[in-house]
This record gives structure tokens, C-alpha cells and sequence, in this order.
């Protein structure tokens, strides 16, 4: 290698940020004998200053606003991903329990009379929110016995049928209808809930052996003993539905 | 020159501090990702100003840098999983942080930026021709370097505004640090073809 090519072999290892102590001093030696290396390495160190240079545009982040912004796009997102469910999904989940909860939990409750959402019941839809779907329980609940030991209210409004659909994704499956009222009978709210959380954080379509509607029907038949639930709930365009009372229609998609 | 004389270089000495306190990246991450409102605050404050000012330089738009910033973060924390403890956070974030500039430029079909250099980087004069020429030479580099395509303007900006080593930007740009060398010195020899008159001076 000639001088020359040693020499700018060196400027570029000292333009890299790499050139060791060593090299420097060869590169400084170096320079003395060649004036337009060393005026070269001059215009470098001048361009090098300009680039790396502070300016007043600099440092104009506003890390509030980016804080307010990466917050709430992670609320969004879920918290703790379970690897095996598709995160799409369990947003999805989070997001429709939430749409399902909230309505139902101020509004359904009282009007089917069952606990608001300040009684005890908060414990147990809190732990729904969570996606623990309360027909997985061997045990009655707390909640559940609340809801047995509360006398019958007299002035109860007519009872309100729930038919809950469920679509995952182009299949459409019947979950209810549910009757809330009925004694001993799951409050709709937390069947809503269930059914969208827990529904969607055991892999929707893709779980093996999931399905909202056998979950759903067969926490009916278990909570009203020995009776059948799909030979007493009425139909929608039956007669009878106009006798229980009004009915709603949810549709879960997944 | 590292990660450490960035601190320095962008101001940051307290950094290192502000990390002994409230733990490693990877912790920090991983608590953010589960909803830890503080350790995101945390994440954001060692980061986010070091990131805004080395995008806003690299990718040279003033308007858009701030958002690039924030969708960074917030990968970076659903992706917390990739950020190995032996890893430098800045680099991985920069890394993140291109990308997401890139798909930027190719959504608004915009390959050139936005002018970003500062008005007033020109240091006191003793004179005003010797301010006469800083001015001049600051122009001049900020046309050269604006005129470069992106790679080679980042390249250049990373290792000379943000301090990063070799090494560094190996791990920015996945590439090995032989190829980054290589890629360095045709960036230089691009910016010095643009800058001729400069150099042409100095020989």
C-alpha cells in the first residue's frame, strides 16, 4: 500500500470513529508530509461539525403529548398477550366486553332486577371482564347466591328476553335467547359478557371444541336445574315472547 | 464514540441515572407492555427526545417527526420481546423508527424532505466575513446533504449528529459492519462529489 493510500485509509478510519490511537499519530505524521490530505481531512472535519450540529428545531418534542398518544394506543392493545389466542382477537374481546358490559350492566340489571353494578356483583364482572366465563365454574358463586338469597322484588318489570348471535367469522351461531329472570336464571349481562370475553379468549373459530351457543345453553339447563332450556325459552315470532315480555337481540361478532 | 457520548453529545447525562433508577430497557418495556402506566412514562422519557431529535434530522420533516416518535414507542412496546438485555435500545429503536419513516416517504410518495436544519447552528464569529462563510458552508452542506437519498443521508446523519459507531449502525440497518464501512465511504465520497467546490478548495 502506498503512503498516499495508507494515509486515506487512515482518514477513513478516523471519519468511521474507529481509527485507534496508534493510527492517529501515524495519520498525524503523516499529514505534515502531505498539505492536500490535510487540507481534505480540514474540509471533513468542518462538513462533520456542520451535520452534527444542535439546532433550535432540535428538542421540540412534546413528550406529554407523545405520552398521552403511545398511552392510549396501548390501552387499546391488549396488556398481557397469551401467545397462543391472535392478538386481533383478544383486542376484539377486550373491546366487546367492554361495548357489552357497560350498557348492560347499567341499564339490564335494573330492569331485569338484578344487582346494579355497585353491588356485589362488581367482584364477579370484574372477574368476567377478565375472560373467565362463568360456566367453566364447578361452584355457584358468590354472585350467585346473592342473587338466589334476594327476595322476589313485587314491583319487578316484565322479564326481558336476550337472544344473543354470535358470528365468528362468516359462520353465524345462535347463543340465546337467555332469560334472565327466570328464577335462578343467569343475569344477561354476565352471560353477555361471557360469552364475548370468553368466547373470543379461547381462539374463537380456530379453538377447539368453542362454541358460544353450547356454552351458553348449557349454563342455562345447569342454573335451572333439571329443566330444559331450549324446550321453555320462547321464540322470538312465537306468541309467547310477546307474553314474557320484550325481547332484545345482541349480535357478538368474533 | 457510543452510546455514551451521545448522551453527552445530545445533553442527556442524566440518562444513565434515570436508568439505574427505574431498571433496565427490557424491564421497563415489559412492564409497559402490561399496562404499567410509569414504566411507560419512564421508557418515554429516557428515549423520547433522543429519538425525536436523531428522526427529525434523519428524515428531515419537521411536521411528521413527532408522530413517527410516537408510533415507534408504541411498537416498540408490542414488540418488547425483540429487545434482547445485551442490546442497545437507541439503536433498535432508530431501527424501528426508519422503517416507519420509510413506509412515510413511499405513502406520500416523497422522497425528499422537508428542509430540517436549523437557522442558526453557526457558532459566534469573530468576524462578520468569518460568519459570512459559516453561513455559507452550513447552506452548502445542508443542499449536499438534502440532495443525498435516504439511506446514505441517514447513514451519514446517525454517525455524525447522533454519535453512533459502526457497530451501532450495523444494528440500525442489519447489515455487518464491513458493509456499513463500504456504505460510509460512498456515502462521504457522494457528499464530497456535491460539496466539490469545498473540497476543491482545500486542495
Amino acid at each position: 500500500m502506498s503512503e498516499d493510500a495508507r494515509l486515506r485509509y487512515l482518514l477513513a478510519r478516523e471519519l468511521d470513529g474507529e481509527i485507534s490511537a496508534l493510527e492517529a499519530e501515524e495519520l498525524r505524521r503523516g499529514l505534515v508530509a502531505s498539505p492536500s490530505l490535510r487540507r481534505e481531512r480540514a474540509a471533513w472535519s468542518r462538513v462533520t461539525e456542520v451535520i452534527g450540529a444542535e439546532g433550535p428545531g432540535s428538542g421540540s418534542l412534546s413528550l406529554p403529548r407523545i405520552e398521552q398518544g403511545v398511552l392510549r394506543a396501548l390501552r387499546g392493545a391488549p396488556p398481557a398477550p397469551a401467545r397462543s389466542a391472535p392478538r386481533r382477537l383478544r383486542g376484539l374481546a377486550v373491546a366487546l366486553g367492554a361495548a357489552l358490559l357497560l350498557p348492560q350492566a347499567s341499564s339490564l340489571p335494573a330492569r331485569l332486577g338484578a344487582p346494579g353494578p355497585g353491588q356485589a356483583a362488581s367482584d364477579e364482572m370484574s372477574l368476567e371482564r377478565q375472560g373467565v366465563l362463568a360456566a367453566s365454574k364447578q361452584k355457584p358463586s358468590p354472585y350467585d347466591e346473592t342473587e338466589r338469597a334476594a327476595p322476589p322484588r313485587p314491583s319487578a318489570p316484565p322479564p326481558v328476553w336476550v337472544e344473543v348471535e354470535a358470528t365468528v367469522g362468516s359462520e353465524r351461531r345462535e347463543v340465546g335467547p337467555l332469560a334472565p329472570t327466570d328464577p335462578g336464571g343467569e343475569p344477561a349481562s354476565r352471560w353477555l359478557v361471557a360469552v364475548a370475553v370468553g368466547g373470543a379468549a379461547r381462539g374463537g373459530p380456530n379453538s377447539a371444541g368453542f362454541s358460544p351457543r353450547a356454552r351458553a345453553v348449557s349454563g342455562v339447563r345447569e342454573a335451572r336445574g333439571s329443566r330444559s332450556p331450549k324446550s321453555d325459552r320462547p321464540r322470538r315470532d312465537s306468541p309467547n315472547s310477546a307474553a314474557s315480555g320484550p325481547s332484545e337481540i345482541v349480535t357478538v361478532t368474533f | 464514540m457510543g452510546i455514551t457520548s451521545v448522551l453527552g453529545a445530545l445533553g442527556m447525562e442524566g440518562a444513565g441515572r434515570i436508568s439505574c433508577e427505574m431498571g433496565s430497557d427490557v424491564a421497563l418495556l415489559e412492564r409497559a407492555r402490561s399496562g404499567d402506566e410509569e414504566a411507560c412514562r419512564a421508557f418515554i422519557a429516557r428515549y423520547g427526545e433522543r429519538l425525536h431529535r436523531i428522526i427529525e434530522r434523519a428524515h428531515g420533516d419537521l411536521q411528521v417527526s413527532e408522530d413517527i416518535v410516537q408510533e415507534t414507542l408504541v411498537r416498540a412496546m408490542r414488540q418488547s420481546g425483540q429487545l434482547r438485555e445485551e442490546t442497545a435500545a437507541l439503536p433498535w429503536l432508530v431501527r424501528i423508527a426508519l422503517r416507519i419513516a420509510l413506509d412515510h416517504r413511499r405513502k406520500h410518495h416523497r422522497e425528499r424532505p422537508v428542509s430540517n436544519v436549523p437557522e442558526d447552528i453557526s457558532a459566534p464569529s469573530a468576524s462578520p466575513e468569518a460568519e459570512s462563510a459559516a453561513l455559507e458552508l452550513r447552506d452548502r452542506v445542508r443542499s449536499a446533504l438534502e440532495a443525498l437519498p435516504a439511506y446514505p443521508r441517514e447513514l451519514l446523519t446517525l454517525m455524525y449528529f447522533a454519535h453512533f459507531s459502526v457497530a451501532e449502525l450495523a444494528e440500525v440497518f442489519e447489515k455487518s459492519e464491513v458493509a456499513i464501512r463500504k456504505d460510509l465511504q460512498r456515502a462521504r465520497g457522494r457528499l464530497r462529489r456535491r460539496l466539490g467546490p469545498l473540497f476543491e478548495e482545500a486542495q
